[in-house]
């Protein structure tokens, strides 16, 4: 009787790829909860990034350490990929399939998103991905991810169509002005090492009542409001 | 904003490059509004005479004493006198020492008329008056004064500066757009008030100053401790614990050593990495970008094929045909996308392969646009291969980085090895003698006089740092007027598409311990070989011509940006130097827009021996006599008023003159 063979060790470059479409669905399933799904590509991205920046807020790791900033918003690449994998093997739909101009004779794919719920296979990955708490969990810690990635769902989805489509270009890291265009967005400045758009939520503090904390929940809430705010220049 | 100098007139007396005419000795010329065109072949004097212009205004000093416009980590106080060969310039070029030579210059800064001349022999100023009031007293200090002053600039060092980096462009010398020093002081000096502009020149000469003193002292310290160690060796006491001692020693600072050399690494990588970083995600984009092309192309074709086709399904077709790759396994599959292309080609249906007169739901028959596809697929071969190119340089990096890291804590480990073992050896020894005591003593008053000027640079430093900011708010302010001004001219001067773009760069102010971010613009552009526009960090980057025209498009913006008041003067050297004649078409038309704006002057050299560029300087071929005559008119022609070489002495029959009036019509 031959061996069964051994499971192919996961590669560096694997583990991305399984790393980014667990991304996509807990992002996806964040914006089912907050009521937002689905989720136009331009949306997908920029609620990525803001999830990318914010995520010290909720004690958590920035996922991608910079995007590259551009009058389009932010735009991941490799998750954009992993997109378009998910919609092929039916964990996704994707509608409305366009394509908008780039520079030099480019183009991006325009679409909606949405988690496809007709997918048998669909329940059990959220669950072990930690999106339906943490007893099926593989790991109970990323419940934490999904709850922060629903609160900033929820945070975004109180703001307006044209609000929540400018918030990410609106944000303090991706609209410092000290950066042009075609650069890198460091989430964390090279400089001293600080997150601007966390400590701007951290600020919120501040205006509270002597000893009132806000919980990070919270503090994701004000800063939408103040996303919110931005986008009109107040 | 600076006030940039409008050249009126020249004129140069009793030099022997230049002895006119019977009628009219010497050169004595009006330079108005538009194109002054200086003529001749090689040899004639055409780069003395615009040396001629930049020597009456920098005087006899400079940047540097050697005259060349070479900008350091930091700006002198004030401008250093020439040395002995570059002050003797014109003497050296005729018999006689030049003495006797002289040259005006009519100048005027805003409102104000300025008029000078200076001898050509030593540039010592003859006579200097603002609308027509001479100078409180004739000397090179009032004159900087003055000049600093109608420039509306903080310091004559600025004056200079401004001078070599919007006004006079020089052949083969690249400007600021490529030197990191020069455009950080040309960014001061003509973005904010005066004031300002000194405060962060004076700042950064003291911050430089203590980190070099710092430096010194460091030197002076490890010297003072080697002759301590050697003293201290030299005791006969426990000798087996002495040459432990030094043997240590020998190992800590051998391990110091690798240690400055591992960080000098680090910063080198982690710069690149930097780099590698954001070119590997905008490759990325743009590959994102190229396969949807082409994406995009199939799917208009595949959608009248398919017109209710779920969009899952045609993203799984589409995907095979735009990259290769299956949607559904992940696998490349080159013969599945061949085929499927074959299919589509001849209008087959994809999946069942009736040809087009069995089709019920094709809505047009197919047609692949197979040159625009072409296109498509070429440009999606460069953003494959760039890509996979910059992903593997910054896996590298990511390697070296690591590596890196790890020896860096292992010689940390070391040194605190080596350093507790020193410290348990330094107790087993005897009493030290007088001489050491003093050694000691030298080494303590060196490493406290170490601790205070660190302290001073650190102080310095933030002072600076707060001050800086001012430098980084202007360039966010003129940095949308720098881009559109950059991008217009780029379009006029270049053929590939070029624009600017700003970034953040370490100053390198001081070497040791202190970081200063700054703004710096770079330009991007296309090539034939990668794909979108990339960043061009170094001259090495573009061709020669490319080099300078990107340089021409920045001096244009820069005098944009700064708002110079109204007009400004472009004095170019042989602006025709390694460019092809349609370039040269393209080029002399941009130059020739610049010159008719307002009161703007250019005045340029041309080698008639590459003289295609001429007529465009003027507006373009003319056969009309009149204009023939204007455009003579506008020439300073070498030909007949400099000093006739050999070449000129055996042309018995005018052919020079006859290219000359060839080149300014533009008849060929």
């Amino acid at each position: 009787m031959s061996e069964a063979a051994p499971a192919r060790e996961l590669s560096d470059k694997d583990i991305n790829l399984v790393r980014r479409r667990a991304r996509v669905l807990l992002l996806l399933d964040a914006a089912e909860r907050a009521g937002v799904a689905p989720l136009s590509t331009d949306r997908l991205h920029a609620f990525a990034f803001l999830a990318d920046v914010l995520s010290p807020v909720w004690h958590l790791r920035s996922d991608d350490r910079f995007v590259v900033k551009d009058t389009g918003g932010p735009f991941y690449p490799e998750l954009q990929r992993e997109m378009d994998r998910l919609a092929i093997a039916g964990l996704l739909e994707i509608r409305d399939i366009g394509y908008i101009d780039r520079p030099h004779g480019g183009a991006r794919i325009s679409g909606r998103y949405s988690l496809r719920f007709e997918s048998e296979h669909l329940p059990a990955v959220l669950e072990k991905l930690g999106a339906r708490g943490e007893e099926g969990a593989l790991d109970p810690a990323d419940t934490q991810l999904h709850q922060f990635l629903v609160e900033l769902a929820g945070a975004l989805a109180r703001l307006p169509d044209d609000e929540i489509d400018s918030a990410a270009a609106a944000d303090v890291t991706y609209s410092d002005r000290a950066i042009d265009n075609r650069n890198l967005v460091y989430f964390d400045s090279a400089a001293d090492g600080t997150n601007r758009s966390v400590e701007t939520a951290q600020r919120f503090e501040k205006f509270m009542p002597e000893g009132a904390r806000l919980s990070p929940g919270e503090k994701l809430y004000l800063y939408a409001t103040y996303l919110g705010r931005r986008v009109h220049g107040s | 904003m600076p006030i940039l100098p409008i050249l009126q007139t020249i004129e140069i007396r009793n030099f022997g490059i230049f002895p006119g005419t019977d009628q009219e000795p010497g050169i004595k010329r009006d330079i108005d509004a538009g194109v002054t065109l200086i003529a001749g072949i090689n040899g004639l004097g055409k780069t003395t005479l615009l040396m001629v212009i930049l020597r009456m205004l920098t005087g006899p000093c400079d940047l540097t004493g050697s005259g060349l416009p070479v900008v350091g980590s930091t700006l002198p106080e004030s401008a250093p006198r020439l040395n002995r060969d570059a002050l003797r310039f014109f003497a050296q070029r005729v018999a006689g020492d030049a003495r006797g030579a002289t040259a005006s210059l009519a100048v005027r800064f805003g409102p104000h008329e300025f008029t000078l001349t200076r001898r050509l022999d030593n540039l010592q100023l003859i006579d200097a008056r603002i609308d027509g009031r001479p100078l409180a007293a004739l000397d090179e200090v009032h004159y900087q004064a003055a000049v600093r002053e109608m420039m509306g600039l903080s310091s004559f060092v600025d004056v200079l500066l401004v001078l070599h980096h919007t006004i006079f462009f020089p052949e083969g010398r690249p400007g600021a757009l490529w030197d990191r020093n020069a455009q950080r002081q040309l960014l001061r000096a003509i973005l904010l008030p005066p004031e300002a502009a000194a405060k962060i020149a004076e700042l950064e000469r003291q911050v430089g100053s203590a980190d070099s003193a710092a430096r010194n002292t460091s030197a002076q310290l490890y010297t003072a401790r080697q002759n301590l160690e050697e003293a201290q060796a030299l005791q006969a006491a426990a000798p087996g614990v002495r040459a432990e001692v030094k043997s240590k020693q020998t190992l800590f600072q051998a391990a110091e050593g690798r240690q400055a050399a591992l960080d000098e690494r680090r910063k080198t990588v982690t710069v690149e990495m930097r780099a590698v970083e954001l070119d590997l995600e905008r490759a990325r984009i743009d590959l994102d970008e190229a396969r949807r092309a082409v994406e995009r192309l199939k799917y208009e074709s595949i959608s009248r094929v398919f017109p209710k086709l779920e969009d899952a399904a045609l993203l799984t077709v589409l995907t095979l045909l735009s990259s290769g790759d299956c949607l559904v396994c992940g696998a490349h599959a080159e013969q599945a996308k061949a085929d499927l292309e074959a299919l589509l080609a001849r209008g087959d249906c994809p999946v069942c392969e009736s040809p087009p007169s069995e089709q019920a739901n094709v809505i047009a028959p197919h047609e692949v646009e197979a040159s625009r596809l072409q296109k498509l697929r070429r440009r999606l071969a460069k953003s494959i291969d760039a890509e996979a190119g910059l992903a593997s340089r910054n896996a590298a990096l990511r390697t070296e980085y690591d590596m890196i890291i790890n020896e860096a804590k292992t010689l940390s480990t070391e040194l605190d090895q080596l350093d507790r073992d020193l410290k348990g050896l330094d107790a087993k020894l005897p009493r030290p003698t007088q001489e050491v005591l003093d050694l000691q003593a030298g080494v303590k008053t060196l490493e406290t006089a170490l601790e205070r000027l660190k302290t001073r640079r650190a102080v310095h430093a933030a002072e600076l740092r707060g001050v800086l900011g001012l430098v980084q708010t202007a360039a966010e302010e003129k940095t949308g007027i720098l881009e559109d001004a950059f991008g217009r001219y780029a379009v006029a001067l270049l053929s590939e598409e070029a624009r600017l773009v700003r970034d953040t760069v370490e100053a390198g102010i001081a070497q040791q311990d202190e970081a200063f971010a700054v703004p710096s613009f770079f330009a991007e552009m296309t090539s034939a070989t990668k794909p979108g526009l990339s960043r061009r960090r170094s001259p090495g980057d573009v061709s020669e011509s490319q080099r300078e025209l990107i340089d021409l498009a920045f001096r244009f913006a820069l005098l944009e940006a700064a708002e110079a008041a109204g007009a400004s003067t472009l004095v170019m050297e042989t602006p025709e130097a390694s460019l092809d004649e349609y370039a040269m078409e393209r080029v002399g038309k941009a130059l020739f827009d610049f010159a008719q704006i307002g009161e703007n002057r250019l005045v340029a050299t041309s080698n008639l021996t590459n003289a295609g560029m001429i007529a465009w300087l003027f507006g373009g071929p003319s056969k009309s006599k009149a204009e023939l005559r204007r455009r003579h008119g506008r020439t300073i022609n070498l030909l007949e008023i400099g000093a006739k070489n050999k070449a000129l002495r055996d042309d018995a029959t005018g052919r020079y003159a006859a290219l000359l009036d060839k080149s300014l019509t533009g008849r060929s």
